[in-house]
């Protein structure tokens, strides 16, 4: 290995080169890494990581998305067609969504979107040469949560911060659940919908989700959450 | 400037508008404030990286030689380049509207800088008719947060007067040009120094923005771009959107922008001066000085209060003026601000400036130096309450329209009888002619408008009604100091009275004989008539 985990790689560097140091051990690939012959190379510049034994990938800050295969993605509806949406998922293509892609949707039964609406949907198909295709529902038919998005508000985060909103050591969405009640979509292009009761609670939500891809460690996202908890409750005081 | 149809939901377009009902903003700034600007040089001369919020832009003015215009034979030139890559914005999606976006960016630059003539273009002449500067202002466009044109500005400003050309001398017919190291760089010469600050426009003009971010652009329903100096000139006015406006908010727009301007100026003065004093001392200059030294990482932003006050009294005022009728307090207000905006300016260094204008110019002076945020603020107040406005402008504003008429009157002289002088002629050049004519037509419309306004004040005058520069403050003030007086006869008369009946009680028990008691009683009966049905016991209430 001709870099250790927590260090900073640059797109090109070459991880492992099979042919000068061989190994016996398997390896792994996650996002930001690539193989090429018998090389592992890195196409992101970030810091990389590792889960033993043997699982690599890169952990990079970037605002682009770059579809993947299997992704919770928020999109807005930018064109419609006798049977297709065309989303804007902020990628570089637009994505298609089939209007039977949706839970109990028929060809006389179909959901009703007009352009500008969002949706929650997963990535179906993603590659690098072909259209990126959409769906608002599992493999058996289900919604699971997806589908069309009413009302509420739409910030862009850069992706690592939704990425990080949705792991399990980050748990800002919960410490703002205990005070505020809202309801949130967070899809992995960095779209996060948030809607709360009123205008005050989703913009605190807004702010603190927003404010948040500058905390560095989760003492300091803790302190965030309490003074913007603060600020909306000595406000509650003064109505 | 970029009005996106599409790419914008639905939702964030409805939830902009709900919080603006509420009269905040998503980020928590009032509908007055701009965004914090940051400005750095870098090592080279002309170099500049300007950053608005999130906006990013990058400038670099460079210059060559080359043969003037025929037309214009003893003037450089001038030429602004934007450089505007796809991945700088989101909102781009394609590269028709990336060079739309483009040609807008650079024809507004060209207009506030290039024909505003910001620069002394005749002192980029090095040999008439031969050889002139040729700048080139190259703006790159790093990060698309909204307000790429204002950061734009900015960054070209900050250039332009950063920049050196080099230093040239001529021997006979030989131009030696000399090397930065060899010879000190010459600094350009600024005439004035404008800002474009942008605005965006909401529900048919009632709620309107300054500085938005992309969020707001992306739904506002129309977008101006105003340009001023610090002079409180009007340097550019440019609208997309198809929204109606009224003129008193076009007005407020440009008179928020002149103070933005002044404050920027300031900020841009001061950073050229430790650039300057930097460069003196030979120590490290550049975007690397200018880094924070510890610290690579962004650091932790300030939290913003969402719940902060939002304080936009001057724009809610025009909405209300648009709904309700107007008054014609408010009416002549506004005619005096304008009024402003005209005047005659001979010299046009900033101090001469501060001592030339109104008493009340030289008290925005004085905030400007606080805290930009507040000036913004503060102002606002101060030109919507009006009693403060009427003691503040005073006799300067009066004297200020006395003399406003006559300059113009000057100038319409020469235009009629140079149009007659013209006609006179053997062969009279009807382009000239008309163009005499429509001077003369606009300076008479100028001295119709002034002669209405003069009228309009003179009847507020005759018939008494309130007005600013008028007695209606010594009116209030004699009104107190009548009723003052009034107040004081009762207390007179009050105590005059229980003297009285105190006199009376003594003589009831036989301390002092009656003949005099009763000629005091008959001295004092006729001036309190209307006070003696009282008794003693209401005398502490007074």
């Amino acid at each position: 290995m001709n870099f250790e985990p927590g260090e900073i790689v640059m797109p090109g560097d070459v991880l492992v080169d099979l042919d000068i140091t061989p190994s016996e051990s398997r390896f792994i690939i996650g996002p930001g890494l690539r193989r090429e012959d018998n090389k592992i190379l890195a196409s992101k510049s970030g810091i990389l990581q590792k889960k033993e034994p043997h699982i690599f990938w890169v952990n990079s800050k970037e605002r682009r998305y770059v579809p993947v295969r299997g992704d919770a993605i928020i999109g807005i509806i930018i064109q419609k067609g006798a049977d297709t949406y065309r989303v804007d998922i902020g990628a570089s293509e637009p994505a298609s969504l089939s209007v039977l892609a949706f839970e109990g949707a028929t060809k006389k039964t179909k959901p009703i979107l007009q352009i500008g609406d969002l949706v929650y949907a997963r990535l179906l198909v993603a590659n690098k040469d072909m259209e990126p295709e959409l769906v608002c529902m599992d493999s058996a038919g289900r919604k699971r949560g997806l589908g069309p998005l009413e009302e509420g508000f739409l910030i862009t985060l850069p992706l690592h911060t939704a990425r990080r909103l949705l792991s399990s050591d980050w748990p800002l969405l919960h410490l703002l659940g205990r005070e505020i009640s809202y309801e949130a979509a967070v899809g992995l292009n960095g779209r996060v919908w948030i809607k709360g009761r009123t205008i005050k609670d989703t913009l605190a939500v807004a702010t603190a989700l927003e404010t948040s891809s500058e905390c560095r460690s989760e003492s300091e996202m803790r302190c965030l959450v309490e003074r913007i908890l603060a600020c909306r409750a000595g406000v509650a005081q003064e109505d | 400037m970029i009005s996106l149809k599409d790419g914008t939901s639905t939702s964030e377009k409805t939830f902009l508008l709900g919080v603006l009902k509420e009269h905040r903003r998503i980020d928590g700034r009032s509908f007055n404030d701009a965004r914090n600007v940051d400005i750095s040089f870098g090592k080279d001369f002309g170099c500049c990286v300007a950053s608005l919020g999130n906006t990013r832009v990058m400038c670099q003015v460079t210059c060559q030689v080359k043969a003037p215009k025929a037309t214009r034979p003893n003037e450089g030139f001038l030429f602004i380049n934007v450089d505007f890559p796809l991945m700088s914005s989101i909102l781009l999606l394609d590269n028709d509207q990336l060079l739309q976006t483009r040609t807008e960016l650079v024809r507004l630059l060209e207009r506030c800088y290039k024909e505003a003539r910001v620069v002394d273009m005749e002192s980029l002449c090095i040999v008439g008719e031969e050889k002139v500067w040729e700048l080139r202002v190259d703006i790159s466009i790093m990060c698309d947060d909204g307000g790429m044109i204002d950061c734009a500005s900015i960054a070209a400003l900050s250039a332009l007067c950063h920049f050196r050309r080099p230093d040239v001398t001529l021997e006979g017919e030989e131009v030696t040009i000399h090397s930065i190291k060899s010879r000190d760089p010459i600094k350009l010469s600024i005439h004035h120094m404008p800002i474009l600050v942008s605005f965006s426009f909401y529900e048919n003009g009632k709620f309107v923005l300054m500085d938005p971010d992309q969020r707001e652009q992306k739904g506002s329903e129309g977008l101006m771009v105003v340009g001023a100096n610090p002079f409180r000139e009007l340097c550019t006015l440019h609208r997309t959107g198809s929204v109606p406006l009224i003129k008193d908010q076009v007005r407020r727009c440009a008179e928020m922008v002149a103070l933005r301007a002044r404050s920027l100026v300031g900020y841009i003065k001061k950073e050229l001066e430790k650039d300057g004093a930097l460069r003196s001392k030979r120590e490290h200059a550049g975007f690397a000085a200018h880094l924070p030294r510890s610290l690579m990482v962004k650091p932790p932003v300030e939290v913003i209060d969402v719940e902060r006050e939002t304080r936009d009294i001057p724009m809610r005022d025009i909405v209300q003026r648009v709904s309700a009728k107007r008054t014609g307090n408010e009416v002549e207000n506004m005619s005096i601000e304008v009024g402003k905006w005209d005047v005659p300016k001979g010299t046009k260094d900033e101090s001469d400036f501060d001592e030339s204008s109104a008493s009340s110019d030289v008290e925005m002076v004085q905030q400007v130096t606080a805290e930009e945020k507040k000036t913004v603020e503060e102002i606002s107040i101060m030109s919507d309450s009006e009693e403060d406005e009427v003691v503040a402008l005073g006799a300067a504003d009066l004297g200020f329209q006395r003399q406003k008429p006559k300059p113009k009157e000057k100038i319409g002289k020469p235009a009629d009888s140079q149009a007659l002088q013209e006609l006179s002629k053997d062969k009279p050049s009807l382009k000239q002619v008309d163009g005499h004519a429509a001077t003369f037509l606009k300076t008479l419309g100028n001295v119709d408008k002034e002669l209405g306004k003069q009228i309009n004040y003179l009847t507020q005058v005759s018939t008494g009604q309130p007005h600013e520069g008028s007695s209606y403050a010594a009116q209030k003030v004699l009104q107190m100091a009548l009723h003052r007086l009034e107040h004081a006869r009762s207390r007179v008369n009050e105590s005059e009275r229980i003297r009285a009946s105190h006199m009376q009680q003594l003589i009831n028990a036989g301390f002092i004989s009656r003949p005099q008691s009763q000629q005091m009683q008959q001295a004092t009966q006729p001036g309190t008539p209307a006070v003696q049905p009282q008794t003693p016991q209401q005398q502490p209430q007074m």
